[in-house]
Order: structure tokens, then C-alpha cells, then sequence
């Protein structure tokens, strides 16, 4: 079966998406065989997983199954599954690899060779939240000018949708975007606007976009606030746009990039070595039913405003009410109208910035977990592909998968601790001349821990084997690129069980209708003191220890089984502490550990990124208020971007009394309510505010500074 | 127009003007000078003759200001609105964002005070000072194209 065959019948697609007699052949996204790749894959899967149940059960039944060993074999499998379906993907990823292949076409990899200019116009859309402005604006500029270079700067326009809340921001965002137009010459190419209402978070800033200036557009990419691309990828993903009618959603595999702390070097560098086997995988098997990842994308924007707007699920949240992870449910409508999403993993130039710490990583993950636990609704929801269910599930599971596996352990002991109490029959049952013997299973219980530990690491190890054989290695350190792999593995292993505890906290809080608020991530190479993450992992402490306790109670043989993670529960702070050092992560690039091609030699991009970020370092956001009133430019810039209106009765009662206590307090004794409300009209001058003059008028605004 | 040929004209406004309406009226031309990044004596005279026309002909509706400061800041902003369409050949610079991205445009422009002479004189030749102002002018945002994004329904398929 084709992926044209697997196309939607015709009367569900627009007229004018099956018309691509001026396409590019070349770059037509379409690969045989998408049904047996799937069937391979899953098929595979399963049979892994049915033989790894298969050994469980006769290792543990050797001597009859209790209650609670069959318990452990049910949230075994169900593990398995989940660890299979990641090998397998990995192992596909890691032939296409070996063998250069793309993973749609199955064709040779080729480097993209667009025939003449971009016909679309498009638009990167960056959707801020109490972001710093400085990095926004860093970003937004490295990626112009990388933009301005390829010659297509005419077919594209940024677009910073603000949602900010903190009122010093938001005048640092004004001023930052006003410099960016003016350094760029790049008036009317790029564009600001704040939100005066943020309901439905990122992705209602979205759907306020789109319901404003995205029919301007045909296509739009989508930005994180850290995000960073080459101007070729982003040319290269309109191009496939325009070449793709019928592509609803490209997705570019970002890599992350730019933290120095060693946590974060740490997964730049396995994300960097492993994660495009992942990604290739993934897009052999998926095709175009890939996902959205939520930001460095390029999305259809006709298509996404007809059939992306969100529902509103039933219920309270955290599991009903607005949908918080918008990325995968706008990849299912997308797929559910026909559309095709997809991840092409040879589009290079597209980066990210991960959370510097484990504290924060966590912080963001908690988030996520909230967002994924919501799609447990969506994937029995009436109309959605398949593959986008197992989207959802895969989400899903990817939070649920820890108390799963920890379920699996605590069972396993409970199961161990119930065999020692047990004294063993030699006649059990009926009357029997033969006694029957205690099975020695140990040889299959090694099989079976090799096999569970070769399907986690086997793809990840041969990842870096193959980047340590390969032309390039001395991108990544060189021979060192193998400590790096062996380091990384081991402080994965000392970090799993960490983030099974946070994690399995999260998805019961969760369940049990808790919510989390909306933060901006931490996006600088913060440390974490170590009376922080002791305060942190306290519990994860005590149930390291009482757990072990109990382990060594039971069997000593038991206890030096589970060593592995009672070791990263009761060692948690310190490697919390010691992986947010800043001084130990570039200490390790000194080593050449955990090196990456970013970091050996930075593409264009990063360089620029990294010089405006060292430019624009003195410029802190400082008091956005005391801004407006001294400086004349800002303050009049703010009143330009303000919408023209009119305040109510009470609302000019409101910010008369706020000017009041300015004048005879200072600006220091407002709260961030009420300088919101000030800044949300055209702002006083200094001398009027001193004179207590409290009138405003929407004809006319008054004279600043 | 200075004091002097407003005094000339004989019963005049200026005649009868209070000495705290002179300061009211020099703070007002002042703050509204310094709004424009405009440090020019000739600029601050033409402002302060502004704002007594204005005054002198009771060209503001008094009756629906709150207080005499309202009126002054109307005139300034509708002297420096009249200018300001002089200069660009623009007829909206009376609104509120246009007004303000035109003061915008010029703060930069006049960052090393090359235009301060100009403000408010409507006799000099403003194509230099329009072609900078044009320059300069920020745009927010593109036009806008008004659409709706429908909630999509989890109970039915795509048709």
C-alpha cells in the first residue's frame, strides 16, 4: 500500500488541495508501503512483547502464579509494550541511518533543491508569556537574518503575539520590538500585538491570530518563545508546503541547544546523537499521520483555522475545560479534515532550548503531564484517525507509564516478600509418589533482564556507536563521544527512577483535580542549591530508604535488585544539585564530554543568537511604568500599540485613584494590578501626575515626559 | 504670532491673561514639547501662540471640559495634530494611535534635533521632514482580515 493509496476518498479534500499539476515531484511526500511498515512495526511489537510476557510469566510461575506475580506480570507487559514499540522505532531509525535512506521515500537522502522562489507568503508567529524580551527578540533576529540571506526575506513576516502579563515585560517587549524594526530595517515585516484578555493560554493567542491577520497568510510557523531556525529550513518547509497541497501540518525535529549546565548538556547531546534515529523511526512509521510538537512547525493556515478551533471539554480541569496541550488535538483535526501532518527528520536547522535544571524540567513536565492526562478523553472521542489515537495514547502513556512501572516494583515486592513467607511444598496437591521440585529459573530471569535492558538501551547505544564510527564524531568529541554515551547512561539510569516518583505524583495530583498555573519557563542556566532540591526530593528520599529497608528485610538478593533505583531515589539532591552546575557542564565541555555539532562548530544562527544575546546583556527589563513616564519615545510607542477606546465611568474613577497614590507614593507602591490598569491607557506624564491631574481621554492622548 | 501682535489686535485675550494662566500655559507647551523631544525656543513661542488662539478664539467647546487644563492640552494636540497633517499630507492624524505612531516617527527622526526648528511652523517647505517622518513610522501589525475559528465538536466527524 502507497501513502497516495492511504489517501482520504476525494470529496473530503478542497478542489483545490488535489490540484498540483505546478508541484515539484521531487519533493512530493509520498512512500510505499505505509501499511506493511506499520504492520511491521506494531507486529513486532507485539511479538516482543507477547515473548517477554511469555518469559515473565515462566519465571515467576515456575512454582504456580500468586495473586501478586500475576499482578506483575499484567503491569509488566504493559511496560513492555510501551519499551517495545520505542525499540522498534529506534531500531528503523537506526537502519535509515546506517543506510541514508529518507524515511518517507525510502529513497536516497537528498538535500532539498528548491526550483525557483517561494509563490506563498508566510508568517513566524512567536506566542510570548512574561517571556525575557531579550531572548525573544535575540531569536526572532537571528532567525531574520538567517532569513534575509537565503533572498526569500519578501515572502515571510514575524508576527510576537503577546499574552504577558507583567507589566515591566510588556513594556520591555514594546521597546524590544520597536528596536528590532528599526536595527533591521524591518518596518512592516515585523509585527507586534498584545492581547488584552489571555483566556485559553497559548493556544487561545493562537486562535486570536488566527481570527485576525492569519488570512493574510498562507502558511504560518510557529515559534516557542527559545526557538531558533536557519533561514533554509524555514524556506525549505514553505517550499514543501507549497509543494505539498494536501500537507496540513511539517513538522521540523528541533534540537536542543544552548544551555551549558551539565543536566541540560547532557540531554543536548543524547537528543543530538539519538534523537534523530527517533525521529526517523517515527516518520517511517507514521507518514502522514506524524504529529505536532507544538512549535517549530509550519502549519496550513487556511486549513488550521477551519478545522483547528478547540473544543471545550466537558467538566472541571484539570481533565475537562480548556485544552492545555493544543499540539496533538490540532494534529488530529488536521488528520480527522483529511489533512496530512508530518515530520520530516532531515530538516536541519530548527533549535530549541531545554530547562538548564531537573527542578525545571520537572516544573515543565508537570505542566505537560496536566495537558497529556486531558487526551486520555480525546482518544475514545468519535471521528479521529487511528494513529492519531495512539498519539494521544502514546502522550498519554508517557506520564502514565512511571506509576505503571512503579506499580510494577512496589508489586514485585510485595510478591517477594509473600514468597519468603511462603515454606515450600514438595507435594503439593493430590497424593504423588514423586516430590516436586523448586525450578531454578535464574538462567531466565537473566534472559529476561538482558532483554528488558538491551530494548531500552540497545538503540540509544548503537546511536552513539554509529556516531563514534562516523566521518563526523569529532563534532561530538571524538573518541570521548563514548564516555559521553557511557555517562549518559548512567546518569539516565540514576535519574529514572526520579522522575518516576515526580511523575507518578503528577499524574495522581492530577487525577485527583489538581491544576497547575501558567509559568514561563526557566530559560537560564539556573542552579539549584542543594537545600532546594533536598527540600524537593524529601519524599523521594524517605521512600528510597524505607523502601530499601524493607527490600533487605525481605531478600539481601532483592534489595541489590532494586539497588539501581533505590540508589537514584536516595541520591536524588544530589544529582539535582550537581547537574544544575554550571561550572561542572562547561568543566565537561573543556573535557570534551557531551559535545555537540552546535557547540564544535555553531551554525550562523547560534553565533548570532548568542552575539545579540551578549549585546541586548545590560539591557534588563526594568520598571515599565517609571519607563513611560521618563521617556518620551516609549511612552508614545505605548500609546500607539494601546487599542483606541474609551475607559468607563468607574474604570477612570479606578485609575485616578491609582495616579493619586503614584503621585504621593511612588511608583514602588503600586501593585502589578493596578500598573497593569494604568498601562492599559495612555500613560501621564511626570509633571501631571505630580500636578494630580487625573484625566484621560481616548481623542486625544496627553503630553508624555 | 507673538504676545506682541495679539496685544496689537487691542481687546484681546492675552491682554486680560492672569499670570497663572501664563504659567499654565507655558507648562502646557513645555510638557507637550517634551513629548515631541523638541528643545527649540522658536518651537515652544509657536506652541504657547498656539494654545492662546486657541484660547483667544474660544475654539473649544469649554462647556464639556473639566478644567482649563483640559482645554489647553485639546489645543496642543489639535495645533500639533493640523501640523502634523501638513507635513505628511495626511488628513487622520487627529486619532489616537495615528497621532501617537506620528509622534513616534518623529522622536526618532529628530533623535539628534535636526526637525526641532520645524515643529509647528507651517511656513517652511516639510517634504524633508515627511519623507523622515515616513521612514520612521511603525506598523503594528498588517491589515486586518476578520474570520472566525469554529470550535470544532468532538461528537460528530469532519465532513
Amino acid at each position: 500500500m502507497t501513502e497516495a493509496a492511504n489517501t482520504p476518498a476525494k470529496g473530503t479534500i478542497p478542489a483545490e488541495r488535489s490540484e498540483d499539476a505546478f508541484c515539484d515531484p521531487t519533493v512530493k511526500l509520498r512512500g510505499p508501503g505505509v501499511g506493511s511498515r506499520r504492520i511491521f512495526l506494531f507486529g513486532a511489537s507485539i511479538a516482543a512483547t507477547a515473548y517477554a510476557a511469555w518469559l515473565m510469566t515462566d519465571v515467576l510461575g515456575a512454582d504456580q502464579l500468586t495473586i501478586m506475580e500475576m499482578v506483575v506480570v499484567a503491569f509488566f507487559t504493559i511496560n513492555f509494550a510501551w519499551i517495545s514499540l520505542s525499540f522498534f522505532t529506534g531500531i528503523v531509525g537506526l537502519v535509515l541511518r546506517g543506510l541514508k535512506l529518507d524515511a518517507i521515500t525510502l529513497k536516497r537522502l537528498k538535500p532539498i533543491a528548491r526550483k525557483g522562489r517561494l509563490r506563498s507568503k508566510n508568517v513566524v508567529v512567536i506566542p510570548v508569556y512574561n517571556e525575557d524580551p531579550n531572548r525573544v527578540f535575540a531569536g526572532l533576529r537571528a532567525s531574520y537574518e538567517s532569513l534575509a540571506a537565503t533572498g526569500e526575506l519578501d515572502a515571510f513576516h514575524f508576527f510576537v503575539l503577546s499574552d504577558t502579563r507583567d507589566p515591566d515585560i510588556w513594556i520591555a517587549e514594546e521597546m524590544a520590538w520597536a528596536k528590532a524594526c528599526s536595527d533591521l530595517n524591518a518596518r512592516g515585516k515585523i509585527f507586534f500585538r498584545r492581547r488584552a484578555e489571555n483566556t485559553e493560554r497559548k493556544s487561545g493567542n493562537l486562535k486570536e491570530f488566527c481570527e485576525t491577520y492569519a488570512a493574510n497568510y498562507d502558511h504560518m510557523i510557529v515559534f516557542d518563545a527559545d526557538s531558533v531556525m536557519s533561514g533554509e529550513a524555514m524556506v525549505n518547509m514553505a517550499y514543501l508546503m507549497e509543494n505539498n497541497p494536501d500537507a496540513g501540518i511539517i513538522q521540523s525535529p528541533p534540537q536542543p541547544t544552548g544551555r551549558q549546565t551539565l543536566f541540560a548538556r547532557i540531554l543536548q547531546f543524547i537528543s543530538r546523537v539519538h534523537g534523530p534515529t527517533m525521529s526517523a523511526g517515527l516518520s517511517f512509521w507514521c507518514m502522514g499521520s506524524s504529529n505536532y510538537w507544538g512549535h517549530n512547525a509550519i502549519i496550513r493556515t487556511k486549513a488550521f483555522i477551519e478545522c483547528c478551533g478547540l473544543p471545550v471539554l466537558s467538566g472541571k480541569p484539570p481533565m475537562g475545560g480548556h485544552i492545555l496541550s493544543h499540539d496533538f488535538v490540532e494534529a488530529a483535526f488536521m488528520r480527522k479534515a483529511g489533512w496530512r501532518c508530518w515530520l520530516i527528520p532531515q530538516l536541519e536547522g530548527s533549535w530549541e532550548e531545554l530547562p538548564p535544571n531537573l527542578i525545571d524540567f520537572a516544573i515543565r513536565d508537570r505542566r505537560w503531564c496536566q495537558g497529556n492526562m486531558q487526551h486520555a478523553r480525546l482518544m475514545v472521542a468519535p471521528g479521529f484517525k487511528p494513529l492519531s489515537r495512539l498519539h494521544f495514547f502514546m502522550g498519554v502513556m508517557s506520564f502514565v507509564s512511571s506509576p505503571l512501572w512503579l506499580l510494577l516494583l512496589l508489586s514485585s515486592t510485595i510478591a517477594t516478600l509473600q514468597n519468603t513467607q511462603l515454606t515450600y511444598s514438595f507435594f503439593p496437591g493430590q497424593f504423588t509418589m514423586f516430590p516436586q521440585w523448586p525450578v531454578d529459573r535464574s538462567f531466565e530471569m537473566l534472559v529476561l533482564l538482558i532483554f528488558t535492558i538491551g530494548m531500552l538501551v540497545l538503540p540509544k547505544i548503537i546511536s552513539i556507536l554509529m556516531v563514534c564510527l562516523g566521518r563526523d564524531r569529532k563534532q561530538y568529541g571524538g573518541v570521548m563521544v563514548l564516555a559521553s554515551g557511557l555517562l549518559e547512561t548512567l546518569y539516565s539510569a540514576l535519574q529514572a527512577p526520579i522522575m518516576m516518583m515526580l511523575h507518578s505524583q503528577f499524574v495522581f495530583s492530577v487525577l485527583t483535580g489538581n491544576q497547575v498555573g501558567w509559568d514561563a519557563q526557566e530559560r537560564d542556566d539556573a542552579g539549584v542549591p542543594f537545600k532546594a532540591a533536598l527540600k524537593t526530593h524529601r519524599t523521594i528520599i524517605v521512600i528510597g530508604v524505607v523502601w530499601g529497608a524493607i527490600a533487605v528485610f525481605v531478600d539481601t538478593a532483592f534489595f541489590w535488585w532494586l539497588s539501581p533505583i533505590l540508589a537514584g531515589l536516595v541520591l536524588s539532591p544530589w544529582l539535582t544539585h550537581y547537574s544544575s552546575s554550571l561550572a561542572i557542564g562547561k568543566a565537561a565541555r573543556r573535557m570534551k564530554l557531551f559535545v555537540t555539532p552546535e557547540e564544535y562548530d555553531s551554525p550562523e544562527e547560534l553565533r548570532a543568537l548568542a552575539r545579540i544575546n551578549a549585546e541586548s546583556g545590560d539591557d534588563d527589563v526594568k520598571d515599565g511604568l517609571l519607563r513611560l513616564i521618563e521617556d518620551p519615545y516609549a511612552n508614545a510607542l505605548h500609546s500607539a500599540l494601546l487599542p483606541v477606546r474609551k475607559p468607563d465611568a468607574r474604570t477612570a474613577i479606578e485609575i485616578g485613584i491609582i495616579y493619586e497614590k503614584l503621585a504621593r507614593l511612588g511608583v514602588e507602591s503600586l501593585t502589578r494590578d493596578e500598573k497593569l490598569l494604568i498601562l492599559s491607557w495612555p500613560v501621564k506624564p511626570l509633571d501631571q501626575i505630580m500636578a494630580g491631574r487625573d484625566h484621560i481621554t481616548a481623542e486625544g492622548p496627553k503630553p508624555a515626559s | 504670532m507673538t504676545d506682541m501682535t495679539i496685544a496689537s489686535k487691542g481687546f484681546t485675550y492675552a491682554a486680560f491673561e492672569s499670570a497663572a494662566m501664563t504659567r499654565l500655559i507655558e507648562d502646557t507647551a513645555r510638557a507637550w514639547l517634551r513629548s515631541f523631544g523638541v528643545n527649540s525656543p522658536q518651537a515652544s513661542q509657536r506652541m504657547i501662540n498656539a494654545l492662546r488662539d486657541a484660547l483667544a478664539e474660544d475654539s473649544i467647546a469649554a462647556s464639556d471640559r473639566a478644567s482649563m487644563q483640559d482645554i489647553l492640552d485639546q489645543a496642543a494636540h489639535d495645533a500639533i495634530a493640523s501640523w502634523l497633517a501638513q507635513v505628511t499630507g495626511e488628513h487622520n492624524c487627529h486619532g489616537s494611535s495615528r497621532f501617537s505612531m506620528l509622534r513616534c516617527a518623529f522622536l526618532s527622526a529628530n533623535r539628534d534635533g535636526i526637525w526641532s526648528e520645524h515643529f509647528l511652523d507651517a511656513k517652511r517647505d516639510h517634504r524633508d521632514l515627511g519623507m523622515a517622518l515616513s521612514v520612521q513610522m511603525m506598523l503594528p501589525t498588517p491589515g486586518l482580515v476578520a474570520c472566525e475559528m469554529p470550535r470544532q465538536s468532538l461528537e460528530r466527524r469532519a465532513s
